[in-house]
């Protein structure tokens, strides 16, 4: 596509991890609007003729905002193929490296990249930073900081790092989670009540005063999926998946069932692949989480989140999208509670012996922006001959490109008008789309 | 000073690593401008700026314009992290032609509209001049964070010699069988006897071979062996007659008393084993017989 009078080129707009830039096709009544990601660097590729062992270690190198992700549906595809169950006690500690990576992702979301959007929605780019926000409330961004350090605090002590963790094997985990850690971070996740009460009160106020801005970003019709929660309030390990199309109509099963449903697309001009189910968009991320998992979530019982999770609070809207971060951030923290309160994470037994063979496997687990999913074929020799990564940003970009085409036939094609791009960027921040991630 | 952060390829994982340290972070943000940074800003800016990090290798045209540019801008560059201190994991992809590397992805190699890429994907020193690096993948915050602080004192921060070997806890040696296996993995033996070297036991542990800074982190608390993420150490960056599998094969059968021959073939996966992050190194390409050359083949294929 070259660039000329009625093709644009914007980078995207700053404050999330970017390396993409947007074109707009506006030669038609209706534009086009594409997402071109950069940083292609062929990890699928990387990978093949790799031990399966070595998976987790080098697709963690994917993203490194979701590395505990990577690494976690890498190594249980593997063990999905080898019909390796892994001991309880690790599946928790991936657990808890899931649930504190969803936390971390979603107080960086809301405190790094949106914040400044939704407390100085009129000023100018240079002055909406959380740096200058810092020079003038300290207090409030090291109070909301804190839940972010609790969340570093507990993937370093589950994982071994807060970026790209090295306790995750295929078989498990190398390391149990001692008593004593397990005690103490209880402790300290016990005393986020009030502070996470605090940041919904927050939030409540900082969506309200902007309403209609966010409002305004409209609905999208798509299909939804996530993973099902059943007796937790949020299970990013669950092992059913459930779609639930526009028109209300569900589907329920297992994630290979669901990765038979998903097709690939290429858009010409960008290197972010896109999954469709049945050639119809599907959103995953907080907000199909919290559509298909309502009822689980409700069980997080602090009463500020009442009015988000009330009926009809919750639909396919951009606006809540941010509900769905702060919602989560509450679920996250109840359910590291949970499994910090069981004695069970602190077994010794994290690690079972895998022996490799040919067979192919399919694992998914849910991330901070949605399902990621590993399909992977394992030879007779041993090696990895195929891995497809199947990342969120697969499956939202599409969503994104229709919202911003939405506000383009309805504002215009405004880059020099400072409230266009903060809408443009707010835009942005809603999706949180990880483009390391987007191309890999 | 002026701090600004460059990206290039990457996975963000190092700038992601400082926003996640209270101290770090807060510490940059009240003493410090920060002029750029793509997590923290939303503006671009190209002004002057006291130390620019890059975070990244260069894969292309686009990225070589913008690291050349922020050389022009800055006092220091530092390059921050394994892939702009060695190539790094992003590196890995000069196993095979830019064409192939795409065509796996997306039965295509053609994308209009993206920039020309290199002849091989290198970090950002093969470029430009680099004033400092700080190594890790991703960086150990520490070490960004007393980088920080020596600068502000006007002081010339040295560089880390010493290697991963030198801080692990894990001093004891008990000769193993291994007969019973080798190469050990986590995956294959479970996990390792307490406070024994890895290498004693059967376990391919790069710690003698790469640079520390860590505190071996992974051999002495997680037992875990070295991957040599932090990069290669100083005997084989400055002396050319050594080189990472060799060595460590010679070290392994010393460890074990056992032949270097009785166990080349063991390993089946020498690229992703031995040279995960370093297969960018420019200083181990010029070696013409290394096993770096051997393993790359983005130019030629």
């Amino acid at each position: 596509m070259a660039e000329g009078e009625v093709i644009k080129v914007l980078k995207t707009p700053g404050r999330l991890a970017d390396s993409a830039d947007i074109v707009f096709d506006l030669s038609d009544k209706e534009p086009e609007v594409i997402i071109r990601g950069y940083g292609f660097r062929g990890y699928e590729r990387i990978l093949r003729g790799a031990s399966p062992e070595n998976i987790a270690l080098i697709a963690s190198r994917i993203c490194g905002m979701c590395s505990h992700s990577h690494q976690i549906a890498a190594a249980s595809a593997v063990e999905s193929a080898l019909g390796l169950d892994v001991p309880e006690a690790a599946r928790r500690i991936r657990k808890a490296m899931l649930l504190a990576e969803m936390l971390d992702n979603h107080v960086t979301s809301m405190l790094f990249f949106s914040f400044p959007d939704l407390l100085m929605p009129t000023s100018s780019p240079s002055a909406r930073s959380i740096v200058n926000i810092y020079k003038m409330e300290e207090e409030i961004v090291k109070r909301i900081y804190a839940l972010k350090s609790f969340a570093s605090t507990t993937m370093k002590a589950v994982g071994g790092r807060a970026v790209h963790p090295v306790s995750v094997a295929v078989g498990g985990v190398s390391r149990p989670l001692y008593d004593d850690t397990r005690s103490a971070l209880l402790g300290k996740a016990s005393t986020f009540l009030n502070l996470v009460s605090e940041i919904a009160k927050m939030a409540k106020v900082m969506l309200k005063r902007n309403s209609q801005l966010l409002e305004s970003f409209g609905s999208q019709e798509c299909m939804l999926a996530a993973v099902k929660s059943y007796n937790e309030v949020l299970d990013p390990l669950g092992q059913d998946i459930c779609v639930l199309g526009s028109d209300d109509g569900k589907w329920e099963g297992s994630v290979s069932g669901y990765r038979e449903k998903l097709q690939t697309h290429l858009v010409e001009g960008s290197m972010i692949r896109r999954e469709t189910i049945s050639d119809t968009t599907c959103m995953v991320g907080p907000l199909a989480r919290i559509n298909i998992n309502r009822d689980a979530y409700s069980r997080v019982g602090i009463p500020e989140l009442d009015d988000f999770l009330a009926d009809g609070a919750v639909d396919r809207s951009a606006f809540h999208r941010f509900t769905a971060r702060i919602v989560e951030i509450a679920c996250c923290w109840k359910e590291l509670v949970e499994l910090f309160s069981d004695d069970i994470i602190s077994d010794d037994e994290v690690l079972r012996q895998a022996e490799i063979r040919e067979a192919t496997g399919v694992a998914g687990v849910e991330s901070s922006e949605g399902i990621l999913l590993y399909d992977v074929e394992i030879t007779d020799e041993g090696k990895l001959e195929r891995v497809r990564i199947i990342t969120p940003s697969n499956m939202n970009m599409e969503l994104l490109e229709e919202a911003i085409c939405e506000m383009v036939m309805k504002d215009g094609f405004k880059p020099e008008d400072d409230s266009w791009n903060n809408k443009l960027g707010l835009m942005f921040r809603v999706f949180n789309p990880h483009f390391h991630d987007a191309v890999f | 000073m002026k701090i600004s952060f460059l990206d290039l390829l990457s996975c963000g994982g190092c700038q992601f690593s400082i926003l996640s340290e209270d101290e770090t972070l807060f510490h940059i943000m009240e003493k410090h401008t920060i002029v750029k940074s793509s997590y923290l800003m939303s503006h671009d800016s190209d002004e002057d700026c006291d130390i620019t990090f890059v975070e990244g290798a260069v894969s292309d045209e686009n990225q070589a314009d913008r690291l050349r540019a922020a050389r022009e801008k800055s006092r220091l560059l530092v390059s921050m992290g394994s892939c702009a201190v060695h190539g790094g994991t992003a590196s890995m992809g000069n196993i095979v032609s830019e064409s192939g590397l795409k065509v796996w992805s997306y039965d295509t190699d053609t994308f209009e509209g993206y920039p020309e890429g290199l002849a091989q994907i290198v970090p950002p020193e093969s470029i430009v001049e680099i004033d400092y690096h700080l190594s890790g993948c991703p960086v150990t915050v520490s070490s960004f964070d007393t980088f920080i602080r020596i600068i502000e004192n006007d002081s010339k921060p040295q560089s880390a010699v010493l290697s991963v070997c030198s801080e692990c806890l894990r001093k004891e040696r008990a000769e193993t069988d291994l007969a019973k296996g080798f190469p050990k993995t986590l995956s294959n033996s479970g996990s390792p006897k307490e406070s024994i070297c890895l290498l004693a036991q059967g376990y391919i542990c790069l710690g003698s071979v790469s640079r520390g800074g860590c505190g071996a982190l992974c051999p002495s608390s997680y037992g875990t062996p070295c991957t040599g993420c932090r990069g290669i150490g100083d005997r084989i960056m400055r002396y050319p007659f050594h080189e990472t599998k060799q060595d460590m094969i010679k070290k392994i059968a010393y460890a074990n008393r056992t032949r270097k021959r009785d166990l080349e073939e063991g390993i089946g996966d020498d690229l992703r084993t031995f040279y995960l992050y370093t297969l960018g190194e420019p200083v181990l390409r010029r070696r013409h017989e290394s096993a770096v050359n051997r393993l790359t083949k983005r130019k030629s294929d």
